[in-house]
């Protein structure tokens, strides 16, 4: 039986050990990029794989992960200072009360897509209807699927919708368990590859313009604006680069993705690339922030989104690139 | 030395066992005879084989030279026609008193009252009438041994084979033990092979004496027991000095 | 252990009063909550990413009042329950088919034995593939999960199942099947006891990670989902339903066999 007094002391250790874990509120000399494994982020690989970062005076290490979700949790531990995921995770996390501002969108993109099989009866969206159908939530492919369902008239519980991540949603769509997924690439390419001449694609088109964001805790990027601005030149010179070097760009973020090149030559033409902070990004966010807090239900109020974009370095950096 | 017939007979019994790698010769040219209805005790230092005789005449072991052979018919395997009690691990846990003793007269297909009614019988001569529904980590070894007892006499068997049943318990119950020992075998006297090495014990209760050599194994000196009537052997002036002479050739 | 007391205290009537068993372990939780509680509110994590039990229980109450916390409960438990029981059922005869034959131990048991490092969320497209996306696919891993901790320890009671048991049941008469049903299954119920209590956490491993793919009900997929939409209060609170339901099962499984085998002592903690 292990006495009282010691249990105190084991607590209290505890809790020490806990706060010693804790985030430290130093400046970091080094710098941590969270990434996820995704084209849209290509400009954030070029840049470092270029040397941008260094250039600029930076000392950036990259973290990369499976998820942008999971890329997000890191900068929102602090354990991470610079971070780049879709926009959507950030509105779900905005709603939620964090604390996380956008220094710039890296690219505008219509990406997430829905994969459906032709030979399962489904041809235009309504027929969707009773079709088991695969997501992530609160990814921006989620985020479309609500969208495209609203414009045809549908309700989720209109489809046998489940979860599912984006890898395995290719292997049940070919063994035939779902008829139809949303996802984004690579995972659409490699759906149509599995079942050649059985699918279809379904563009987002106007319903939805998806963008990779770089984001920041907002008092990190109040107390060093120098940094920020260091941090957007090098992207805007990764954009530079991948504009007069597209194919040693491709062939860097295929390295850096371990991407068949030939995969990433067919979907670099989807991706706008470009260091931006604009009207289109802010009314997509306050959209998808609506669409989140009715989907909470209880009366959640939906966000400020342009309270959450920090401007002032872009505007100083490259005045163009802003039109909010 | 009722009868002249061999019951059970050892002839140029050898056995040798691996032992993590290592060949141990536990017995070699072993030669013993048991008559029907009579009562041997074998003796013997440690590690001799004594337990190892007993399970070559249970069945459980096969000899590596020579035979062992009941009734004139070579021992292929273990049968109730033995019974067995163990110095541990010798009733099964799982199972209450009444289930341990009833475990035989069971698979030889008795049911409802006339199992009861044998078990009853059973526990009432070893004076565990009372304790029939516990089960045995709940007794003490002394009750757990007298169960055992009851266990091998309510199967009937023709030989008995005792591995140091009693070398577990303190003075008293040993002697408490013995005598009850005595009184269920003294009505059906079947064979007895009864492993020990306490000397006082072993003539107490035998016929005859058999000592084994250290290993490997063999039969060195076979003794009947100069003594009368078991009732009177505790009292008996020669017991000291009888017990000092086997004792003294057991060191030799 | 005193050999020769007269009779040893009875397992079954030693038991202290109840409040005394209860009052320990429930102060212990209390103090976990109050930890915990405490630390999330001192400020040291960001309130949004590690709310307090508090924030947790009010989001558990939301939760089911709408009828969903109800939903998963019972769509978890359900797959849980079937993939237990045929997980353990397996177990029980792959241990004693291992154990009792060593050609069998070498070759099945060797390859159970790789098998089991295997982590369940490799497992999900691999079962996909086989069994297709479902219930029956949900159900496989977690019995997958749940027959590893059985077969092991109803293998290793097989070899340890005394030779004297074995030696005082063929003397009795009993050979064969009946030899194994009577002594060495009998023997290895502690055995198998415990593996069971240990496949009830991970049976739950294994049920989590098939939530995470093909689900849309379900605790496993609820944490999931809570974690992906940022709503970590209804996360925490699915976390600390799971946890609470192992303890209860764990407790309401020892409790049976308390009951069932009171000749196994050690059995019961």
């Amino acid at each position: 039986m292990i006495r009282p007094r010691r249990l105190a002391a084991g607590l209290a250790a505890a809790a020490l050990l806990a706060a010693a874990c804790g985030p430290s509120g130093d400046r970091p000399r080094k710098l941590v990029y969270a990434l996820p494994v995704s084209v849209p982020a290509s400009l954030a690989y070029i840049a470092m794989d270029k040397g941008f970062f260094r250039d600029e005076g930076l000392d950036v290490e990259t973290k990369m992960f499976s998820s942008g979700r999971e890329a997000l949790q890191t900068l929102l531990a602090g354990q991470a200072q610079i971070q780049s995921v879709s926009e959507t995770p950030v509105v779900h996390a905005i709603l939620q009360g964090n604390r996380v501002v956008t220094i710039a969108a890296i690219s505008e993109h219509a990406e997430a897509k829905l994969l459906a099989r032709t030979d399962r009866g489904i041809s235009r969206p309504g027929d969707l209807r009773g079709k088991r159908v695969a997501t992530l939530p609160g990814t921006n492919a989620d985020y479309f699927m609500h969208r495209l369902l609203a414009e045809h008239g549908l309700a989720p519980g209109d489809l046998r919708i489940t979860n599912m991540s984006p890898p395995d949603m290719v292997v049940a769509l070919a063994k035939g368990d779902i008829d139809a997924y949303f996802a984004w690439e690579p995972h659409i390419h490699y759906g149509r590859k599995a079942l050649p001449g059985r699918t279809m694609v379904f563009f987002p088109g106007k319903l939805y313009r998806g963008h990779a964001t770089v984001n920041m805790d907002p008092d990190f990027a109040a107390r060093n604006p120098g940094t920020v601005r260091a941090v957007l030149r090098a992207l805007l010179k990764a954009e530079e680069f991948a504009r007069r070097q597209p194919q040693e760009s491709i062939a860097l973020v295929s390295r850096r993705l371990d991407m068949d090149p030939q995969v990433l030559q067919e979907l670099w033409a989807e991706e706008d690339l470009r260091v931006h902070l604009d009207r289109s990004l802010v009314d997509q966010m306050t959209d998808i922030g609506r669409w989140a807090a009715a989907l909470l239900g209880g009366g959640a109020s939906p966000p400020d989104i342009r309270a959450h974009i920090h401007d002032q370095e872009l505007r100083e950096e490259k005045p163009l690139a802003v039109q909010l | 030395m009722s009868s002249p017939r061999a019951k059970l007979r050892f002839r140029a019994v050898a056995m040798r066992y691996d032992d993590g790698g290592r060949a141990v010769q536990a017995l070699d040219g072993a030669e013993l005879e048991v008559r029907e209805r009579e009562f041997i005790c074998l003796l013997g230092p440690s590690g001799c084989g004594k337990s190892t005789l007993l399970h070559l005449a249970a069945g459980f072991l096969r000899p590596t030279a020579g035979s062992v052979l009941v009734d004139g018919r070579e021992v292929s395997g273990p049968g109730t026609d033995r019974g067995m009690v163990f110095q541990q691990h010798n009733l099964f846990p799982w199972q209450t008193v009444s289930g341990n003793v009833g475990f035989g007269p069971r698979l030889k297909g008795r049911i409802g009252a006339e199992l009861d009614g044998s078990v009853a019988l059973a526990l009432e001569e070893v004076g565990l009438a009372d304790f029939s529904e516990h089960y045995p980590p709940e007794l003490s070894i002394g009750m757990q041994q007298r169960v055992g007892l009851a266990r091998a006499f309510a199967n009937d068997p023709d030989i008995l084979l005792l591995d140091e049943p009693f070398a577990s318990l303190d003075a008293l119950t040993r002697l408490q033990m013995q005598r009850l020992l005595l009184s269920l075998w003294q009505r059906r006297r079947q064979t007895v092979i009864f492993v020990t090495h306490d000397v006082e014990e072993a003539l107490l209760l035998a016929d005859r004496l058999v000592l084994l050599s250290p290993r490997p194994g063999r039969v060195t000196r076979d003794i009947s027991v100069p003594l009368g009537p078991r009732e009177g052997r505790p009292r008996d002036r020669r017991l000291p000095e009888l017990k000092e002479d086997i004792l003294s050739q057991l060191l030799s | 252990m005193t050999r020769n007391s007269e009779r040893r205290s009875r397992s079954r009537s030693s038991s202290s009063p109840a409040s005394r068993d209860w009052a320990l372990p429930a102060a212990t939780l209390a103090a976990a909550l109050l930890l915990w509680e405490a630390v999330a509110r001192s400020g040291l994590y960001p309130p949004h990413l590690f709310p307090p039990p508090t924030a947790a229980a009010r989001a558990l109450k939301d939760m089911a009042r709408t009828g969903q916390l109800g939903a998963d409960l019972a769509a978890s438990g359900r797959r849980w329950l079937l993939g237990l029981l045929i997980g353990n059922a397996a177990g029980v005869l792959l241990g004693a088919a291992t154990g009792a034959a060593r050609p069998l131990r070498s070759s099945v048991g060797t390859l159970i034995n790789a098998l089991r490092t295997i982590p369940f969320l490799i497992l999900i497209p691999i079962a996909m593939l086989w069994l297709g996306l479902g219930e029956a696919e949900k159900v496989a891993i977690t019995a997958w999960g749940a027959a590893f901790p059985v077969w092991l320890n109803t293998q290793t009671g097989f070899l340890g199942v005394e030779r004297q048991y074995v030696w005082a049941a063929q003397c009795l008469g009993a050979r064969g099947a009946r030899l194994y049903w009577e002594v060495h299954l009998r023997r290895c119920i502690p055995y198998i006891v415990a593996g069971v209590r240990v496949s009830i956490a991970t049976a739950t491993f294994a049920l989590a990670a098939a939530e995470l793919t093909g689900a849309f009900e379900g605790l496993g997929f609820r944490i999931f989902y809570s974690y992906q939409m940022f709503q970590v209060e209804r996360m925490m609170a699915g976390i600390m339903v799971v946890a609470l339901l192992g303890l209860a099962l764990d407790r309401a499984f020892m409790a049976a066999v308390a009951r069932l085998l009171p000749w196994q002592p050690e059995a019961h903690e």
